[in-house]
């Protein structure tokens, strides 16, 4: 049997479409993110062309005998790869690389597998061998890799693959050998090829292979993640000994006031005896107003915090409380029903709320800076009420509302003038300088990135208003 | 005539504030009247049904009912009357008003421990009030109404400058003078439910043809009046400037 370029394009529409497959499910496994339904159709048109036409060709001239024509292949499909993961997964260009070498390089030593059942290569010309090759590449392989992809969320292994690329340059090194996996294979392949059989192909190399890359990588991630999960811990217990502070001092205030209350006690129930209502009536108002003034505030802040249930959380906001404290910041916080789970990872949420506390830190910091440049003193803020609908105060308030529906995420700073609303999003764009600013961009990254997330930006009386929803899971 | 309505277990309290009030409306000629003044909600919210106006209403944070609290009240009291002026009247300082703002649209709270402070709480909600009534009055917009998850959002359709189809699939963002908003739907629906004013410039915009400052023929961009951007197709080029001659002649 011939081939011809026709012929050959149609056999090998349906073996794309299998190995497009196998990389929908590794990538997606890989990376527990699924694609955009309406951009897979195109990312494949796009994929079978890159690989169908060149394979074809390269087919056709025997030119798969070349190793360099084995790499070249290689890096056709993984830019294809590329292309799917940055269409249909939105994926940035550079974890697409490594994400797609990975995928590839998986696809290929699984395919291998079927080495070790074969005597010989198959004669393509042959038809029995053609129907035999067709049934291996484009059904048993989608079982197999099938069967991979499940290992791999059984074994969480996509957990440390997606530490390693939200890891960024700390793993700059092992970025580079995931986008040269691929060419490591058809060297390895071709450094041992006896040239007996599968002149391609080495099962026992593929084997070796992913055995080898699954042991090393396995060992450096998981150094990695234990360095993380002391260094998390450490800062849970540096969280926890604040918010152990600030009980502390919430204690001491009060008996401090126990004591001053006694002693004005005896002077009220001396004035009482003396029929001098009116004297009661001002210690009265005067001894709850000092308790609320010296006291309250705290009792106040330390019941909102802990209706913030969420451990990292809790710490996150213990930690900015304090910071903003030591910068001189008023900062209040309000969770009056029990915040206990959100529907995106802690991490996420913390890293979220935390770029929303820190831009709204920065900018009261200068507005408070401008303030006192205008001679005004810095303690006029919360408990100033110079007017309705401004007595929320001259500082950050952040608000975590839970309820059936999700859990409402709202900070809110002064603001010294219009804030560019068109630009804060542009990447890079700052009021703080240029070369930073890049923390509203990856807020926004988290936004996009979970179906039952919405964001809301605006500016109302001088306040600049972030607001974050996150919706209960299925809601 | 706007109806007051005041809900809080203390009678002392309550007598305080209705002569307050009444004082206050008798002084400065409100348009106001106290009709309810009661320790228990459920009666409260009978006489505001059975009333159907927009009403203000002073309640106590700490009510000592089996059913509501200050809070659940408010949420009661908005499911009848979306508009209604919420005033709180707490015993503490401190009280998670932030809250009750953003969930409830709360107007204000009043401390009670302070008679002074209270009365003036009261003069001066009253007379915030006044004034919101009078400017809503002499205003008369069309609104665009988003359902942002679960609480819906009223913007003036003439602060709108554009939508935009987000990353997500029935995401669409507005973008509007005062701030963004990320909701779902389908632009197709919103291009016909927002008539001509918005026009489909592109394939992921719909635009608010007022508010175009200028065009940038070369970059294909649109300049919207406070200097936000975004393009247009070929295709609508000689659409928009027929409408935006239009515009500049009327």
């Amino acid at each position: 049997m011939e081939y011809t370029f026709f012929s050959l394009t149609l056999i090998n529409i349906p073996l794309v479409l299998s190995e497009f497959l196998c990389c929908l499910m590794l990538i997606s496994a890989l990376t527990r993110k699924r694609p955009d339904k309406k951009r897979v159709v195109p990312a494949y048109i796009l994929y079978s062309l890159l690989l169908i036409l060149p394979g074809d060709f390269f087919y056709l001239r025997g030119l798969f005998d070349s190793p360099l024509i084995q790499l070249v292949n290689m890096y056709l499909e993984v830019a294809a790869c590329m292309l799917l993961l940055k269409a249909a997964y939105r994926e940035p260009w550079n974890d697409a690389a490594v994400t797609a070498s990975t995928a590839v390089f998986l696809f290929w030593q699984i395919n291998d597998v079927d080495g070790f059942f074969l005597a010989d290569n198959y004669d393509l010309s042959v038809p029995g061998d053609l129907a035999a090759y067709m049934a291996v590449n484009c059904l048993l392989i989608l079982a197999l890799v099938g069967l991979a992809a499940w290992f791999i969320s059984r074994k969480r292994l996509d957990e440390e693959y997606r530490n390693f690329l939200s890891g960024g340059r700390r793993f700059g090194f092992w970025r580079v050998v995931f986008f040269l996996l691929p060419a490591v294979r058809v060297i390895a392949v071709e450094l041992v090829n006896e040239r007996i059989m599968l002149n391609n192909s080495n099962p026992v190399v593929s084997l070796f292979l992913l055995l080898i890359v699954y042991g090393v990588l396995n060992y450096i991630f998981r150094c990695d993640m234990q360095t993380r999960r002391i260094q998390e811990q450490q800062m849970h217990l540096r969280q926890q000994e604040l918010y152990i502070q600030n009980l502390e001092s919430v204690q001491r205030d009060v008996r401090i006031f126990r004591h001053d209350f006694k002693n004005r006690m005896a002077g009220a129930v001396l004035q009482a005896d003396e029929g001098n209502l009116q004297a009661v009536q001002e210690f009265i108002t005067e001894v709850t107003g000092e308790f609320e003034r010296k006291v309250g505030e705290k009792i106040f802040q330390t019941a909102q915090l802990g209706n913030i249930q969420i451990a990292e959380l809790k710490g996150l906001l213990a930690v900015k409380a304090a910071e903003m404290q030591r910068r001189e910041i008023p900062f209040r916080l309000e969770a009056a029903a029990p915040v206990t789970q959100t529907a995106i990872p802690a991490g996420e949420l913390c890293r979220a709320a935390g770029i929303l506390l820190d831009n709204a830190a920065e900018e009261t910091e200068a507005f408070l800076r401008k303030r006192e440049a205008d001679g005004k003193r810095r303690d006029e803020t919360f408990s100033n009420r110079d007017d309705l609908g401004k007595y929320s105060g001259i500082g950050v308030t952040a608000l975590f509302c839970a309820d059936e529906t999700g859990v409402s995420i709202l900070v809110k700073n002064p603001a010294r003038s219009q804030v560019p609303l068109s630009r804060i999003w542009k990447e890079g764009y700052s009021t703080k300088g240029s070369g930073r600013g890049m923390g509203l961009t990856s807020y926004r990254q988290i936004v996009e990135s979970y179906e039952h997330v919405s964001s809301m930006t605006y500016q109302e009386d001088g306040f600049f208003v972030q607001e974050l929803k996150i919706g209960a899971k299925g809601g | 005539m706007i109806p007051i309505y005041l809900c809080d277990d203390d009678p002392a309290v309550r007598r305080a504030v209705r002569s307050e009030l009444e004082k206050e409306i008798l002084i400065s000629g409100y348009d106001m009247e106290v009709v309810c003044d009661t320790g228990s909600p459920r009666k409260l919210l009978d006489a505001a049904r059975e009333n159907g106006k927009r009403g203000i209403y002073f309640l106590d944070v700490d009510l000592k009912d089996g059913k509501y609290t200050g809070f659940t009240l408010g949420q009661e009291i908005r499911r009848e009357d979306t508009r209604g002026f919420l005033v709180y009247v707490t015993a503490f300082g401190e009280l998670a008003f932030e809250t009750f703002r953003y969930k409830l649209e709360a107007l204000d709270y009043i401390v009670k421990d302070d008679p002074e402070e209270m009365f003036r709480g009261i003069r001066r909600c009253l007379n915030v009030i006044t004034e919101r009534v009078q400017n809503e009055q002499e205003e008369d917009r069309p609104y665009f109404t988003v359902k942002f998850m679960d609480t819906v959002r009223h913007i003036p359709v003439d602060d709108i400058l554009y939508f935009e189809t987000g990353g997500k699939s029935h995401r669409i963002i507005l973008h509007g003078i005062k701030g963004n908003i990320d909701f779902t739907g389908s632009i197709r629906d919103l291009q016909k439910s927002l008539g001509k004013q918005f026009l489909r410039v592109h394939r992921a915009y719909l635009a608010n043809v007022s508010h175009i400052r200028e065009l940038d023929v070369r970059d294909k961009k649109i300049v919207f009046t406070n200097g936000e951007e975004c393009f247009f197709s070929r295709k609508v080029k000689n659409e928009l400037f027929r409408l935006l001659d239009l515009d500049f002649q009327t």
